[in-house]
């Protein structure tokens, strides 16, 4: 659009009598993994509080959105439940990955299929322009399933370290069944406490700064409080379960 | 004495001897039919013919003995005459013939008891052939027995064979109609699968728009955003001038309480902002514009119909014949094909050989620009303006059409289909369908929800640009032809003839007056309820067609004809008295390719081969 340079003109005493109102930011995450390891259901975990009923097949995308505040923001979290099956997904992939903030990878600690196939998201994530200032996360889904695990813990933390992935074991089913490792302890729910956790990097990561480079006003003021908050490592900021 | 009686009884003899055979003849042949039961077959006929040739043959061998005991008999009463002969005689013979006699007598009865020994065994021998003829009988009967046994049996399996036969019959319709119903369920399950495809499709292709539209929201928002926060740091940039104490830290400290004391009222303010913004300058009117297609977006997320009926549209009063040239501008890297003022607004949208489509506003007497639309592969051949002035239609020569939102650079869709250039493409009357004409000599509807082609006609030349009425189609070709077609039926209702190439078409605002262009450098005006081939032909000396796509445009009044000629001037003809009214020369140093009058009917457009783009008033 061409308004890029009148952005300069905006007269002060109108902005000044009436701000308009800062919109809340919105986080962009997509959730990514095979087909059935419970994508639909982390995110309507996460989104509505529950366990869903019955899911059937995602098509392309379902977008899930959750107001939460944090430090006094408001924020709202736009979760892509993206489609795990290539027929469904096919064609759509650019969109997801577009101005995306987080990537969580998904898999089902019961099948170990989905487990392997992770190397595969994640090198689709880097093709599509993603570099590592995006967080990731990997999610292993449906540890509530304890007789029929096939993808250890040891193992996926192992995996998650080669690729410096945060690690999580949850299920959207049943979020505090969790034995060890209970990152968000207690009885509060896990799923959402992976999702807020994600949120609170994106948010100490993502300041408020202005993208746009100060173009002719002197007075543009980086915000850095939020890179010092962040500044500790990418890698200290998760807690995972091992 | 006793030789004729003995003689005469012989014949009875063989009689008697052979009468049991006879009998038991007769008795088998009784026999047979009543233990057969079923007579009047031919294996009886042949049993009693086999019956009858035996008894013929044993008969025979019975008869041979029965002659030798004749004989035997007669040689016997021979012997007795003899002897009794010799038996007087020896009284007179000698004792030595009697002697001879006795001996020869004794001969005789020796032989007697021989034959009598002989008859004796015959008859032993006859006995038990009887036996064995008897057996045969039984066995024969019990052979008929077993047959007729046989028979029941095999008549049975026969009907079985015949039931099962009628079974089967009757399993095989089962069969075929279970098969015919296999076959319709397989084909519908083929039609479903197929129709399943389709809807995947779809359905792939709405998600597909949504995450567009969502992308395209979290852009929107984090630009507006970003725009606030600059505007409020600037805002805090001067508030540090005037409060000299303050420091840098508090400024950016204060602008985010300020963003969550506003934050619950966000749903609020851009009505305010719009209604307030609409006298104001520039960048404020895009944002409020841009604000209000968000906030419709967000309540039509699949379907913006009721963006387009929103707006407006406008009708002029009267057009004002332009004097001079405001502004000349080189609009375009390449030479421009097209250009065409929005119907709702003082939007004018020019698009070239460069591939884009500019956007510029006319604002005080200069053209401002405003976007550029990119999307297009190659030069751009024709625009038009949905009658609500939001979305933007190009036909292209990479083979397509191309739409957009006019908020949006990229194209919201692309129509493929045409196998050579799209020459002119347009919104039909109905909302959301569109129609194009191209060199593949085709002209085709497209149904904007589906993004696909209706219908698609085929025309006898290429089509180098077409107009829309109420349910027509205006097409106009290279071989000399204007036709009309009708939408509902996409078949050719008339055809009308014109003096050389038809290069453009343009159709009054009250659709009453169609408009063409010709190579024969002359424009042509068709009154459209007559449809009669009186027509007012405009003429002017100097005015040259200068390509086979020059387009001329009727008013928006109706009262005048614009054309741009080969010589680089405007020509505008009044359409009450047929005469040149006048001509702007000096601007252009090319050949000028099309003109557009505004809605308002103040500014006319031209734009030519170089890229320069003059726009004209009366003031």
């Amino acid at each position: 659009m061409a308004e890029g340079g009148s952005s300069v003109e905006f007269s002060s005493s109108l902005a000044n009598s009436n701000l308009p109102p800062p919109r809340t930011r919105i986080f962009k995450i997509i959730v990514i993994g095979d087909s059935g390891v419970g994508k639909t259901c982390l995110t309507y975990r996460f989104c509505a509080g529950k366990f869903p009923e019955k899911t059937e097949a995602t098509i392309g995308v379902d977008f899930r959105e959750r107001l939460v505040e944090i430090d006094g923001e408001k924020i709202k979290i736009q979760l892509w439940d993206t489609a795990g099956q290539e027929r469904f997904r096919k064609s759509m992939v650019q969109h997801y990955y577009r101005n995306v903030h987080a990537v969580v990878f998904v898999y089902d600690v019961t099948n170990a299929a989905s487990f392997r196939s992770l190397p595969a998201w994640i090198e689709e994530c880097k093709q599509h322009a993603l570099g590592t200032e995006v967080p990731r996360i990997i999610v292993g889904n449906k540890c509530d399933l304890q007789e029929s695990i096939q993808v250890g813990t040891d193992v996926a933390q192992q995996f998650a370290d080669t690729h410096s992935l945060p690690l999580f074991e949850t299920s959207a089913k049943n979020p505090n069944s969790q034995g060890e490792g209970n990152c968000g302890g207690g009885n509060s729910d896990h799923v959402e406490a992976i999702f807020m956790t994600v949120a609170h990097k994106l948010k100490s990561q993502k300041p408020l700064v202005l993208s746009q480079p100060a173009e002719g006003s002197g007075g543009t003021i980086n915000l850095s409080r939020g890179r010092d908050d962040g500044g500790d490592g990418a890698r200290s900021w998760a807690c995972s379960s091992c | 004495m006793n030789q004729p009686g003995l003689r005469a009884s012989w014949p009875t003899r063989p009689a008697v001897l052979t009468d049991p055979a006879g009998v038991s003849e007769r008795s088998g042949r009784v026999l047979a039919p009543g233990g057969g039961g079923r007579s009047a077959e031919s294996w009886k006929k042949d049993i009693v013919r086999q019956l009858k040739h035996r008894d013929l043959s044993q008969h025979a061998m019975f008869q041979d003995l029965i002659r030798f005991y004749t004989q035997l008999l007669e040689k016997t009463s021979l012997a007795k005459g003899i002897l009794s002969c010799s038996v007087r005689r020896p009284s007179s013979d000698s004792s030595s013939s009697v002697s001879s006699l006795l001996q020869r007598n004794n001969q005789l009865k020796k032989t007697t008891g021989e034959l009598a020994y002989q008859v004796v065994e015959l008859q032993q021998q006859i006995k038990i052939k009887e036996c064995v003829l008897e057996e045969q009988h039984a066995r024969l009967s019990e052979e008929e027995r077993r047959l007729a046994g046989v028979l029941d049996a095999r008549q049975e399996l026969q009907e079985r064979v015949g039931q099962v036969q009628e079974k089967n019959g009757a399993l095989k319709m089962e069969y075929d109609v279970l098969l015919e119903r296999q076959r319709e369920a397989e084909t519908r399950l083929r039609e479903e699968k197929v129709k399943e495809g389709h809807l995947l499709e779809d359905m792939i292709h709405l998600k597909k728009q949504a995450a567009a539209r969502m992308n395209s929201r979290n852009e929107r928002r984090s630009r507006a955003r970003q725009a606030n926060l600059q505007k409020e740091l600037q805002t805090a940039a001067r508030s540090k001038v005037t409060v000299d104490s303050s420091s840098s830290a508090p400024t950016s400290r204060s602008t985010s309480p300020k963003k969550e004391n506003h934050d619950p009222e966000s749903t609020e303010k851009p009505h305010t902002r719009l209604f307030r913004s609409a006298s104001a300058t520039s960048p404020r009117i895009l944002n409020s514009i841009r604000e209000l297609f968000d906030r419709k977006r967000r309540g039509h997320s699949v379907c913006s119909l009721e963006e387009d009926l929103m707006c407006p549209v406008g009708i002029c009063v009267s057009a004002r014949v332009p004097v001079r040239a405001r502004q000349a501008l080189e609009a375009h890297e390449q030479g421009i094909n097209a250009v065409r003022f929005s119907s709702s607004s003082d939007l004018l949208a020019t698009g070239g050989t460069d591939r884009v489509i500019k956007l510029w506003e006319v604002r005080a007497g200069s053209l401002t620009h405003r976007a550029t639309l990119e999307g297009s592969t190659e030069g751009v051949t024709c625009i038009d303006f949905n009658p609500t002035g939001l979305k933007i239609l190009a036909a292209s020569y990479d083979k397509s059409a191309l739409l957009w939102q006019r908020d949006e650079s990229v194209p919201k869709l692309t129509l493929t289909g045409h196998s050579r250039k799209v020459t002119a493409a347009r919104f039909s009357s109905l909302p959301h369908q569109v129609v194009t004409g191209s060199a593949d000599r085709t002209i085709r509807l497209w149904d904007l929800h589906r993004a696909a082609c209706v219908q698609v006609a085929d025309v006898p030349s290429y089509c180098s640009d077409l107009v829309c009425s109420e349910n027509s189609i205006i097409s106009g070709h290279y071989d000399c032809k204007i036709r009309v077609w009708d939408t509902r039926t996409v078949s050719c209702v008339q055809e009308l003839p014109a003096q050389g190439k038809v290069t453009s078409l343009d159709i009054s605002s009250d659709h009453r007056q169609l408009l063409s262009c010709c190579r024969d450098d002359c424009l042509q005006l068709v009154d459209l309820r007559r449809w009669s081939n009186d027509r007012m032909c405009f003429r002017a000396e100097g005015f040259k067609c200068g390509s086979d796509s020059t387009k001329a445009v009727i008013s928006p009044d109706g009262c005048f004809l614009a054309a741009g000629s080969a010589d680089g001037a405007v020509y505008i003809w009044n359409f009450s008295t047929g005469k040149l009214e006048t001509r702007l020369p000096d601007q252009h140093s090319s050949s000028i390719s099309a003109v557009s009058w505004s809605l308002s009917g103040e500014h006319v457009v031209s734009v030519d081969k170089r890229g320069l783009a003059v726009l004209w008033s009366d003031i």
